[in-house]
């Protein structure tokens, strides 16, 4: 695929600046978001909601240049079109139902009556809202309001959902239903670009993160990408076993191995390795030998939170 | 103008006329628009205590003559605030309702959507103010006049020419508050100096008159105003001239409002 159809299907910011004056919002990014779900990470302040307003049309970047599948964000025609996006403004126009809302912008899209009228019970439908649209938003819970936003993105079929925050207020069941959602529309080939606090979530959602720190993207990739170049921080894998006291004695032989250690707190042993392909090579033949009963083995520290934590060094509100 | 884009021009139509004239902030509008109507009903009340209006009033000519000052009335005041009121919370209202964001994420350009929001607004202000400049114009006529007299044809023609002004002015006075409501964050200072402009109008010299709106509904307007002080205030202008000269300044006002909004950002924190 060439330079130019790769920008035709991704998100594309060329060194990127956004300054409010003379406070940073963000700096000097480059990225190409691909199809999938792609999360936006970092603390309050990091910049997540201002990226997310630059490739959306509502902010102008103070420099460089954004694509979005190759619109630019001052084309109103071509990009309102193209995304849907779910602010995190818990605002709406006064005295309106959801449906009203809904059928409202459809018609200031151009749909006709008909059109219109389809696409709101459509789009009320899929986010479980059908009940209460013909409530005023004013009366709706914190939930119900985050719902009827995503109505209103997700209305018009866009081919690039941004989504600030669209998890919060909702409910455990209707998380696990936007979840699933979510992953319906990245499957059939739809940009999702998500930014939360709730990293475990990000964690099981996510094809690929954009980690932010004070405007600047510090890293991006999928996780285990991520993790696996940060050669500082050895990876640290937790192994639940029958005997993990000789088990520990034993790994400590694998050159790769820096620390092995019985975590009580987590219940199993936990190696610290610099090289995990290497790792659990040794590994196999070690619990082979050994006879030792293996209950499970998994990465202790692969995922947003650590992640994050090793690049900017802890201190956010991300969690 | 492409059909969708007329088509856009509809839906924003139909979310702004709903807002306008049901909406929170449309109160403000109808109590506006019932001054003049109030003003008319303590005229009537206090003229049939006393046993029946000044001299000078009566008949369908006193009619006229009553109506001509209160036009003024009308047109400086009840019209001036009504449009402030309107076109400077077209945007504003907006932003302050943390709401524009909507509009912003639709497929729709810019301009459009100022033509769209100007059009209705300038649905509601005529609505309100012209159906208010009617009424008190039938009522003052029927009381005055006589009923048969409000309602004869040449009574109802120069009504016409009155609500005529009324739309107009809607249309100059609407353009220039949403502009300045795209450009300025404070909206009662510039609505101050700008009615301080407008009041003062007769007095400038005559090629900053016209840098004004008044100054062309006056030549507009279908009676002459009365021998004395509101005599001053008037301005004898063609029609030829009045009418091209609002729609030219109406444009022109527009182009800048669309151009503004091009570049207008969603940043409500720092609002």
């Amino acid at each position: 695929m060439d330079t130019q159809a790769r920008h035709e299907d991704a998100i594309v910011f060329d060194n990127v600046s956004k300054f409010y004056g003379e406070v940073l919002g963000v700096n000097r990014v480059h990225l190409a978001v691909p199809p999938g779900i792609t999360s936006l990470v970092g603390p309050n302040g990091s910049g997540k909601t201002t990226l997310m307003n630059l490739m959306t049309g509502l902010l102008r970047p103070s420099q460089g240049t954004i694509r979005v599948l190759g619109a630019r964000p001052d084309d109103p025609e071509r990009l309102g079109a193209l995304v849907g996006y779910c602010t995190q403004f818990d605002s709406f126009p006064r005295g309106f139902t959801g449906r009203e809302l809904l059928y409202g912008y459809l018609r200031v899209h151009g749909y006709d009556a008909q059109a219109a009228a389809q696409r709101t019970d459509r789009a009320l439908e899929r986010v479980g809202m059908t009940e209460p649209s013909r409530r005023r938003i004013a009366s709706y819970s914190k939930g119900m309001r985050q719902r009827i936003k995503l109505a209103q993105a997700l209305a018009h079929d866009p081919r690039v959902l941004v989504l600030d925050e669209p998890l919060n207020g909702l409910d455990p069941m209707a998380r696990a239903e936007v979840i699933a959602l979510f992953r319906d529309l990245a499957a059939q080939g739809r940009h999702v670009i998500i930014s939360s606090h709730i990293l475990h979530e990000v964690d099981l959602i996510s094809d690929q993160v954009v980690l932010l720190h004070e405007g600047y993207v510090v890293a991006e990739g999928t996780i285990r990408n991520v993790r696996g170049e940060m050669e500082k921080h050895p990876l640290q894998i937790l192994i639940r076993c029958d005997r993990p006291a000789q088990l520990a004695s034993r790994v400590f032989e694998v050159d790769s191995v820096v620390e092995a250690r019985i975590d009580e707190e987590r219940g199993g042993l936990l190696v610290k390795t610099k090289d995990a392909e290497r790792f659990y090579l040794a590994f196999n033949h070690i619990v082979l030998e050994n006879e030792v009963r293996v209950e499970a083995v998994a990465p202790a520290d692969e995922d947003v939170d650590a992640v994050y934590e090793y690049l900017i060094g802890g201190g956010g509100d991300q969690a | 103008m492409n059909a969708l884009q007329v088509a856009q021009v509809r839906g924003v139509l139909r979310l702004e006329l709903r807002k306008g004239l049901l909406g929170r902030r449309s109160l403000p509008v109808y109590l506006i628009g019932l001054l003049p109507l109030g003003a008319t009903f303590v005229f009537v009340l206090v003229s049939t205590l006393v046993g029946g209006p000044p001299q000078e009033f009566r008949g369908a000519g006193g009619a006229h003559l009553f109506f001509i000052a209160q036009f003024q009335f009308i047109l400086r005041f009840v019209l001036y605030v009504g449009c402030v009121w309107i076109f400077m919370n077209l945007f504003r209202g907006e932003v302050i309702d943390r709401s524009l964001h909507y509009y912003f994420l639709t497929p729709i350009r810019r301009e459009v959507l100022v033509a769209g929001k100007y059009l209705a607004a300038w649905s509601t202000a005529s609505a309100v103010f012209g159906g208010s400049t009617a009424l008190c114009y039938v009522v003052v006529h029927a009381y005055l006049g006589g009923t048969s007299s409000a309602l004869s044809a040449p009574v109802l023609a120069v009504l016409g020419q009155y609500v005529g002004v009324v739309l107009l002015g809607c249309l100059g006075y609407g353009a220039v508050f949403l502009v300045v409501g795209l450009f300025l964050r404070s909206l009662i200072v510039p609505a101050l100096v700008i009615f301080a402009w407008e009041s003062l109008n007769t007095f400038l010299p005559a090629f900053l008159k016209k840098i004004s709106v008044v100054f062309y509904l006056q030549g507009l307007i279908p009676l002459p105003p009365p021998d004395g002080p509101v005599s001053i205030l008037a301005e004898p202008v063609s029609v030829w001239i009045a009418l091209p000269g609002i729609l030219l300044f109406t444009a022109l006002t527009l182009v800048a409002a669309g151009w503004r909004i091009r570049h207008v950002e969603i940043a409500y924190g720092t609002e």
